[in-house]
């Protein structure tokens, strides 16, 4: 009968050899890829630009970012100021039709 | 131009690469191209490897801007490709694409001849190397795609704690702990159908 309760460290470190040696084996297939295969890596390479132009869109990708929150203040200062317009314009029309009703006719077709 | 290119140092052609020479990337996948598909021809199914060493040419081009001139290209090449296949097996898992292979009965045996300890020696049998490579594929598809590429690297090409942390991008102890995990889990599936048996 055979022993198979623990297998011996030297059996296990055996066993390890083996299997690098078949792990090993698999990239041992030193056939050039074909031709085709290099047109596509180059064609990919080519789609993505040369590095000036790439360093151009992180350039403005960059200052988009940077540029952000300067853009964001400017339109809560914006939102602000047209508001405070709105108000003012709101009350002037207001007090307009308080204080003459007859004349401040807003709608008048004719 | 071309003839110019092919004999020059890595390091003149990529400064051409960036300088705006896209074309000049061509000599450097011709000569690193054997390189490639021989790390990544061991770490992924030999239908993908075209397609993994694909990547890793896009992935070296897209990084060239941050290569370190201390190194040698080769070695960061080299990084690339194990850091492409470990993506590629992460990406597997994580949309469950693993095949489950089972170990048919003369796998099986095979493996409890190997781990008798009162077996006769089998390693001598040069004709059951492709029982050998199904076993291997069995054992890494069981394992996670961290613990797979640690296995392949530290027990099977034999690299160091340090060569293997490099070329993943990991710190040394979680080489350490990983690779004795790894291992654990390994001899785990080498003796499962035995504790079965038992």
């Amino acid at each position: 009968m055979k022993n198979f309760n623990k297998p011996s460290r030297q059996r296990m470190d055996q066993l390890t050899e083996k299997l690098a040696e078949a792990y090993r084996s698999k990239g041992a297939d030193d056939r050039p890829p074909p031709e085709k295969w290099r047109q596509n890596v180059m064609r990919s390479i080519r789609q993505m630009g040369t590095f000036e132009e790439k360093n151009n869109r992180e350039r403005f990708g960059y200052l988009t970012w940077r540029l952000a929150p300067v853009a964001a203040v400017l339109l809560i200062l914006m939102s602000l100021w047209i508001k405070q317009v709105d108000d003012t314009l709101e009350f002037q029309i207001a007090s307009l039709i308080v204080s003459d009703p007859a004349q401040a006719d807003v709608y008048d077709p004719f | 131009m071309q003839n110019q290119t092919d004999a020059a140092p890595d390091i003149d052609i990529i400064r051409h690469v960036t300088s705006g020479d896209v074309n000049a990337f061509e000599t450097l996948i011709k000569r690193y191209q054997s390189h490639v598909f021989s790390i990544v021809r061991r770490h992924v199914p030999r239908d993908m490897a075209d397609e993994v060493a694909h990547d890793v040419f896009v992935r070296a081009y897209q990084g060239l801007s941050g290569f370190a001139e201390k190194s040698a290209f080769k070695s960061w090449l080299s990084g690339i490709a194990v850091r492409t296949c470990y993506d590629f097996w992460r990406n597997k898992y994580k949309i469950q694409e693993i095949p489950v292979s089972r170990l048919s009965d003369a796998h099986r045996e095979w493996l409890e001849n190997s781990l008798s300890n009162d077996a006769a020696d089998v390693f001598d049998d040069n004709g059951r190397h492709s029982e050998a490579l199904e076993i291997l594929e069995y054992a890494l598809g069981q394992l996670s795609a961290e613990d797979r590429m640690i296995v392949n690297l530290i027990y099977f090409e034999g690299l160091s704690h340090k060569e293997a942390g490099a070329l993943l991008g990991w710190s040394i102890p979680n080489v350490k702990i990983r690779s004795w995990r790894a291992k654990k889990k390994l001899y785990k599936i080498f003796t499962e159908g035995k504790e079965r048996e038992a």
